[in-house]
């Protein structure tokens, strides 16, 4: 840095004070110009006064800077000159403060708003013109509202002002020469009748109005369309000309019988109208026509059928046996995959992941609220299984069947012929229901045929069918043990049945062997194909057949297996076209008989034949299914609550377990309480009480007593068996009460080693299987084995207990410890300084903030700091202000005051001395006197 | 009220100078003054006729009414009750003791008169002679008295002993009425009869008045004395707790009614003061000391006491049906006010025996004692780990037992044996659990797992090759937990693996199994908040399966087979169909 003698000496040149600046001529000759010797030194003095200030050590303030901060910041306010923004803000109060302050507790006073009275740089010509002007301005501002004749406001009628209302309005004498009579009606502005030629012929050409225009146009398309019609009648009676003479032309060509145009009825009409002459040639015509119509008429049938024929295209070549099996085989592969896929649980489409993710934040593990809370609706974690299974594959599916089609059909129309003669018979043996069925069925054959025939193209028709061939079996069966030719005494043609109550109606009327084909032809009849009703009435009777399962299941007497067999069927082919439907339905029996465990009531045959039903409708491996998840809820919850108690409920109990190794033949999942149940079962059942049941199972419900141990050998000798549904799931029917032990006991067994090899690959295969073990030892302990039949024992010792031993061996060998977490170890998370572009330490560091309204939100708020500590400063200097003024008028009223005293008594002394010397003068006086 | 209010002597005289003046017409005044008082067991506040006897006319008025409507037995009290007064006052007036005592004893022996109605009027009469006699200190024996009066001092001291056991007596049978009374008189006793000017509790009554409360079998009774009286005044509650242990000696502990009755007062006692409150400040029943301060009654410390001796002699007493409510409010509300709660200890090792939630209950008071009281219990662990039997999975407080587990393990400082076998332990009764309960155990499990990675090796052990390899490939892993292990020290299930919750991985549940992939994903979650697993049950879960929408078609088999409930005979043109078994066909004859 230079010197301060150097700086000052450089200063005083540049402004021209000192030396001989360098300018150019020009510049100096401009700058002689442009200032008088005056103003030069005026000029010459504030420079030097300025730089006076500048190089006055004691105006400027620094403030030393503790750090020097790299990146050259600037730091504001280093350098400032405080006497100098002292002094501004003084002038700064004396102008407002000061006055403010001196008006304090005044009221009133002139305030001086002449124009330019306070400015001495204008001329007094220049403010008496702008006096003038604003004097004008203020009165025409401020002018009357209710001044008509201002431009600014226009009276309006209809949104058109007063003034541009057509003059003749007001003329009274207009209306007089239309009529008299009537008083003089003020037209309205916008009719648009109001005679336009009247607007057009007055006067000189004025600007249209909207409604004007809008009359134009109205009179011009009128006119056009009037043209038009004109036109058209024109060319309506060259053609009734025309028509007129086409017999003559006709007549002519003889031969060829021409049809009449299509014009010709609305003519004929026409002409009937308007009158006679006409009249009789037409029905000369019609005579004419009617001869020719029917020719006519299939010239037209043939030629559009021609129109609409196709062309005839090389059909696709007739597969060979071995590509019809591998077209088969490729596509029972994609179905086991898709199987497969949805048995891991694994998503198919990307919208249901899309869907399911939101879900996932919510609930993570889809288990719902919990006891306390109400379930709610967003729980779907796994996602509905995907739905790889198109229709279109029942497209290509149906090739497969079509073999059984043609011979179903084979039998469709044999017995339709069959029907006839016995119909006729049976008409007298019936009643008057009956009798009408039957007639009707005998009018309907024919389109039932026809039916058939239309329908037989469809695909989904191979389900049926299907079944139908299936049914033909047991059927046949059936019939020759008795009841006869009754079949074919069936009627065609049933309604289709939209409730339970409606198919009871019809099927009480009929043997139930003979439901399948009641169902069968319900289905043919009411094909979707068909109408389009048909889908809503299919998927009622769907319900139907349902509820009709379940009252079968529930009836006293059990029903022949092959029926509910077949209904099922039905049920699960008509499930496929109605999958929600039926997906509904299960879930509602689901819930019931969720419920009725609920309740600890009985448990009916309907809810077993049910889940039969399910397990083999839907896909019981999947991960997650709408229906299945469900049912084996429920099954699991029936086989936890109901511990055994007596011999009916373990009949269920053990179809119960069936029912789980059934669902779980191919995912082989787990069911803790399927396992349970067995073990509790066998644990109830052995013919001595165990000092300590093995395992882990659960044992508190399980009745201790005796009753319902092996306790004696069944009459007789006794045979291993299965099960039979129709005894034991119907109490009355159980023979032999001590028989059903063993055989329970055998079935336990054999589904314990059913479980066992179900889970062999397990890894926890040993602690499922430890009780297993335990309790058969237990059985073929001398304690109970005199009370076993021996073929139970022998069934246990050479079949069950080596199976177990050998499944459990080979668990043992291949036992390895746990090595889950084979995961890539999980990096630290590391994150990487983040570098601002174009980073300055001028800006505030919070102006990097990433979220807008914080930053926002922080520069307000830094604002507010900042107004605040101002204001409060501003308050304080002016309060300051204020006491220093107040301080400086005390003062001189002070001093006032004093000086005054100081006037009066020094007058008083005056005249106090003045007299005093009177006083010594006049004293001095009379003592001279004296 | 049908007796004089606490101002004493005062009213009395009044009511002398009235009765000489129209004797016949208090008389009948209080047979409908007595009357309403006669009610069954419920106390009802008599209707305050102290306003009416100031003023005969309305008195006429009522009487007249009432003898109107009353019928001819109602008269017949009513002339009793003229009878009684008259014996009052001559009671009062009695200048000898043998007068006295005769009158006194026929009043006694009118209480235990059959009918209720009469006893109960002639305990308010007693009631107010006693009140009297003590306001004019014939109760209380006097240096100046002369032998006839000191006799009649001790012959009307024993009269009021038999008195207050009649009225016993009487509060045992449920009665309300003779409840206020009883309370009345302590009122009267503690001004009258103290020995000296200083602050004086009549123990003796209180003791016998709550003796008979505890005895009677009058629930309502019970609850009334204690809401109206105990919970109430912080004098009474100081000398109920303090009363109790006496109390309790002479009480055979089969008695089940005293024991209830005391259960019922000491569980429903809510506000016992806290060690910060101003004890001075609370609601006395009877007239407070002048000086404060010094008396025990203001020490927290010594209500503490009492309050402590009073649970400790009702713990001591058998209760079976209340234990588990006992041991619910012990850590809240009893604990805090105990000075040594050291002393449930005993209790608490006792009540684990009854096994069961009540088990789980005492064990809690015992974790709260070891935490936050200091209370060495090396058995604590080995008898929560007993707890973990088979049934604990499928009882209703398996919730509750996981919850408080889970606060129990919640401590890195536990040895990591002891947490794998509790690990393990769960882990196993898993494998026959209903799915609410893996649903708890598997984020329990993890948790505890985060808190003592030692415990991974459960999930994840890799056997070196050279050591193991030639005798695993031979015989496969030997699992070294032993289930029979009481001793959770000792069950060797850290050298184990959790094979049975890899196994449910394939639970039947989606969700289950969802959940129990947790444990082979890697352990990125700080912990899972148990809370929201415990609370499940097959209804919970068949709910949440139920309010799913069926929102695309469900998927159905495609195949419809050609035999359900038969065998298949004919394998025609399907034998690219793999055949599925048919279980249901292994097991059942459908034909």
């Amino acid at each position: 840095m230079p010197s301060q003698l150097k700086r000052l000496r450089e200063s005083l040149k540049n402004a021209g004070v000192i030396g001989q600046p360098q300018k150019s001529k020009k510049a100096k000759k401009r700058a002689r110009q442009n200032k008088s010797g005056n103003d030069a030194k005026l000029s010459k003095e504030a420079a030097l006064q300025s730089i006076r200030e500048e190089f006055n050590p004691f105006e400027i303030k620094k403030t030393k800077e503790k750090f020097s901060v790299t990146g050259g910041r600037k730091v504001k306010g280093t350098v400032g000159r405080p006497g100098i923004s002292k002094q501004a803000g003084e002038d700064n109060r004396r102008k407002t403060l000061l006055v403010e302050m001196q008006q304090r507790n005044k009221v009133g006073g002139i305030v001086d708003r002449r124009f330019g009275e306070n400015d001495p740089t204008m001329a007094p010509e220049d403010k008496m013109l702008e006096r003038f002007t604003r004097e004008q301005q203020k009165r025409s501002h401020k002018s009357d509202i209710f001044n008509l004749e201002d431009d600014d406001e226009v009276l309006t009628h209809y949104g058109q002002s007063l003034g541009s209302l057509p003059a003749e309005d007001f003329n009274e004498d207009v209306g007089s020469d239309d009529d008299i009579l009537r008083p003089a009606k003020r037209p309205h502005p916008l009719d648009a009748e109001f005679d336009p030629e009247n607007d057009e012929a007055d006067g000189p050409p004025k600007k249209k109005t909207k409604a004007e225009v809008m009359k134009e146009v109205i009179a011009k398309s009128k006119f056009h369309k009037y043209e038009r019609q004109k036109e058209k009648e024109e060319d309506e009676e060259l053609r009734e000309e025309l028509d007129a003479q086409l017999g003559d032309i006709r007549a002519l060509l003889a031969s060829i019988p021409a049809r009449p145009p299509p014009g010709k009825p609305t003519a004929a009409v026409q002409g009937s109208a308007k009158g006679g002459a006409n009249g009789i040639m037409h029905a000369d015509r019609a005579a004419q026509i009617n001869g020719g119509l029917d020719v006519d008429s299939k010239y037209d049938t043939a030629v559009r059928e021609m129109a609409y024929d196709k062309r005839s295209k090389p059909a696709d070549r007739t597969k060979t046996a071995e590509e019809l099996a591998e077209e088969r085989a490729a596509q029972l592969q994609k179905l086991e995959k898709s199987r497969q896929r949805r048995m891991r649980g694994e998503e198919s489409s990307d919208e249901d992941e899309a869907g399911d993710q939101e879900d996932q934040s919510d609930d993570e593990f889809g288990l719902g609220k919990g006891i306390k809370l109400a379930p709610e609706e967003e729980e779907l974690v796994h996602g509905a299984s995907d739905s790889d299974q198109d229709d279109s594959e029942e497209d290509e599916d149906s090739e497969s069947d079509d073999d059984d089609d043609g011979m179903d059909e084979g039998d469709v129309e044999a017995e339709a012929a069959s029907t006839k003669p016995h119909a006729s018979r049976r008409r007298d043996l019936d009643n008057d229901d009956a009798y009408s069925d039957d007639y009707q069925s005998d009018e309907d054959a024919d389109a039932f045929e026809g039916d058939e025939d239309a329908s037989e193209s469809e695909e989904s028709e191979a389900d049926l069918l299907e079944s139908e061939d299936e049914s033909s079996a047991p059927q046949a069966a059936v019939q020759t043990n008795g009841t006869g030719s009754d079949d074919s005494a069936l009627p065609f043609t049933f309604p289709c049945p939209r409730t339970h109550q409606e198919f009871l109606k019809i099927t009480s009327r009929h043997k139930m062997e003979d439901l399948p084909t009641i169902v069968k032809r319900i289905r043919v009849l009411h094909h979707p194909s068909l109408s389009p009703d048909n889908k809503s009435k299919l998927s009622d009777f769907m319900l139907a057949i349902f509820d009709h399962i379940i009252y079968l299941a529930d009836l006293p007497t059990p029903p022949p297996m092959d029926v509910l067999e077949i209904l099922i069927r039905h049920l699960h082919s008509l499930s496929k076209g109605f999958p929600q439907a039926s997906a509904a339905k299960f879930r509602g029996h689901i819930q019931k008989f969720f419920d009725r465990i609920g309740q600890q009531k009985k448990t009916r045959r309907s809810d077993l034949m049910i889940l039969t039903a399910l397990g083999v409708i839907y896909p019981t491996s999947d991960h997650f299914h709408i229906v299945v998840t469900p049912a084996m809820l429920v099954i699991s919850r029936w086989l936890s609550s109901n511990p055994p108690k007596d011999i009916e409920t373990m009949v269920q109990g053990c179809y119960m377990v069936t029912l789980c190794l059934q669902y779980q033949r191919l995912s082989k999942r787990v069911i803790p309480e399927a396992l349970n149940y067995v073990y509790q079962c066998l644990v109830a059942l052995s013919p001595s009480p165990f000092s300590k049941p093995p395992g882990s199972f659960p044992v508190h419900g399980i009745d201790n007593s005796s009753k319902l141990r092996i306790s004696s050998l069944p009459k007789g000798t006794y045979g291993l068996g299965k099960l039979k549904f129709k005894e034991v799931l119907y109490t009355d029917a159980i023979s032999d009460a001590a028989a059903i032990k063993p055989t329970l006991a055998y079935a336990f067994i054999q589904q314990l080693v059913a479980f066992a090899k179900l889970y062999s690959s397990k890894t926890a295969f040993l602690e499922l299987t430890s009780p297993a073990t335990a309790i058969l030892s237990h059985f073929t302990s001398p304690t109970c084995i005199k009370a076993l039949p021996a073929t139970l024992t022998t069934y246990i010792n050479d079949t069950a207990l080596p199976e177990l031993h050998r499944l459990r061996a080979h668990a043992q060998k291949f036992r390895r410890p746990l090595e889950l977490h084979h995961h890539r170890p999980l990096p630290i998370p590391s994150n990487m300084p983040k570098f601002e572009e174009e980073y300055s330490l001028d800006r505030h560091k919070q102006s990097y903030d990433k979220d807008q309204d914080r930053k926002e939100l922080n520069k307000l708020k830094a604002e507010h700091k900042k107004e605040r500590k101002g204001a409060m400063r501003e308050l304080r200097k002016d309060s300051q202000f204020i006491a220093r003024e107040k301080l400086k008028e005390r003062k001189v009223a002070d001093k006032e005051y004093h000086d005054k005293m100081k006037r009066i008594v020094s007058m008083i002394q005056n005249e106090e001395g003045a007299a005093a010397n009177a006083y010594e003068r006049e004293k001095a006086g009379r003592h001279r006197k004296k | 009220m049908a007796i004089p209010t606490s101002s004493g002597a005062v009213p009395g005289s009044k009511k002398r100078k009235r009765v000489a003046v129209d004797e016949p017409i208090r008389a009948s005044k209080t047979a409908p003054k007595g009357i309403p008082t006669v009610t069954k067991a419920v106390m009802i506040r008599p209707a305050p006729k102290r306003k009416a006897t100031e003023t005969p006319s309305d008195d006429e008025n009522n009487s007249e009414t009432d003898s109107e409507n009353d019928s001819d037995s109602e008269d017949s009290l009513a002339l009793r009750q003229a009878e009684m007064l008259q014996l009052e006052e001559e009671v009062i007036a009695a200048k000898t003791a043998q007068a006295r005592t005769k009158g006194l004893n026929t009043l006694l022996a009118q209480l235990k008169d059959e009918s209720e109605e009469i006893a109960i009027m002639t305990a308010v009469g007693l009631c107010r002679t006693f009140c009297r006699l003590m306001s004019r200190g014939q109760l209380v024996r006097h240096k100046d008295h002369n032998p006839e009066q000191l006799k009649m001092v001790k012959e009307a001291k024993e009269a009021y002993v038999s008195y207050l056991k009649g009225l016993g007596t009487l509060v045992q049978s449920g009665e309300g009425t003779s409840l206020k009374l009883s309370m009345r008189l302590l009122k009267e006793e503690s001004v009258h009869m103290k020995p000296s000017e200083d602050y004086y509790f009549p123990n003796l009554s209180y003791g016998v008045i709550i003796k008979h409360i505890l005895l009677s079998d009058s629930p309502d009774l019970v609850t009334v004395f204690a809401e109206e009286y105990v919970y109430e005044y912080s004098d009474l509650r100081f000398e109920f707790f303090k009363a109790i242990p006496t109390i309790s000696k002479d009480i055979p502990a089969s008695n089940t009614i005293y024991s209830e009755n005391l259960f019922s007062i000491l569980y429903n006692l809510k506000d016992l003061p806290e060690p910060a409150e101003e004890l001075a400040e609370s609601a006395l029943y009877l007239n407070p000391p002048s000086k404060k301060k010094k008396y025990p009654l203001f020490q927290i410390l010594v209500h503490q006491r009492h309050f402590q001796d009073a649970w400790l002699t009702l713990l001591a007493r058998p209760l079976p049906s209340k234990q588990r409510d006992i041991l619910t409010i012990l850590p809240k509300r009893i604990i805090p006010h105990l000075p040594n709660p050291r002393l449930l200890m005993d209790y608490l090792t006792d009540t684990y025996n009854s096994g069961g939630v009540t088990a789980l209950l005492a064990l809690q008071g015992l974790f709260n004692l070891m935490m936050s009281h200091n209370l060495d219990y090396p058995n604590f662990f080995p008898k929560l780990y007993a707890l973990l039997n088979r049934d604990l999975m499928h009882v209703k407080y398996r919730s509750r037992f996981l919850r408080l587990l889970e606060s129990f393990l919640n401590s890195s400082h536990l040895p990591a044996i002891l947490v794998a076998s509790f690990v393990k332990r769960m882990a196993r009764l898993c494998l026959s659990a209903p799915p609410s309960a893996i649903v708890a155990v598997i984020p329990l499990v993890y948790n505890l797992m985060r808190l003592h990675p030692t415990c991974t090796f459960m999930l994840h052990r890799v056997l070196g090759k050279e050591i193991y390899g030639e005798k695993i490939r031979k015989a496969g892993f030997e699992d070294s937990f032993d289930e029979n292990e009481m001793d959770p020290m000792k069950t060797g299930a850290l050298e184990s693996s959790l094979w049975e919750l890899e196994t449910l991985q394939s639970h039947y549940h989606p969700n289950v199994a969802t959940l129990a992939k947790i444990l082979s994903e890697q352990f990125t979650k700080q912990q899972y908040n148990t809370e929201d697993f415990l609370d499940h049950s097959y209804t919970s879960m068949l709910e949440a399966e139920m309010s799913k929408k069926i929102n695309k078609d469900p998927i159905v088999e495609y195949i419809v087979p050609k035999k359900i409930f038969f065998a298949e005979e004919k394998q025609n043109e399907d034998d690219i169909l793999p055949a599925t078994e048919n279980a249901l066909l292994e097991f059942w004859d459908f034909e």
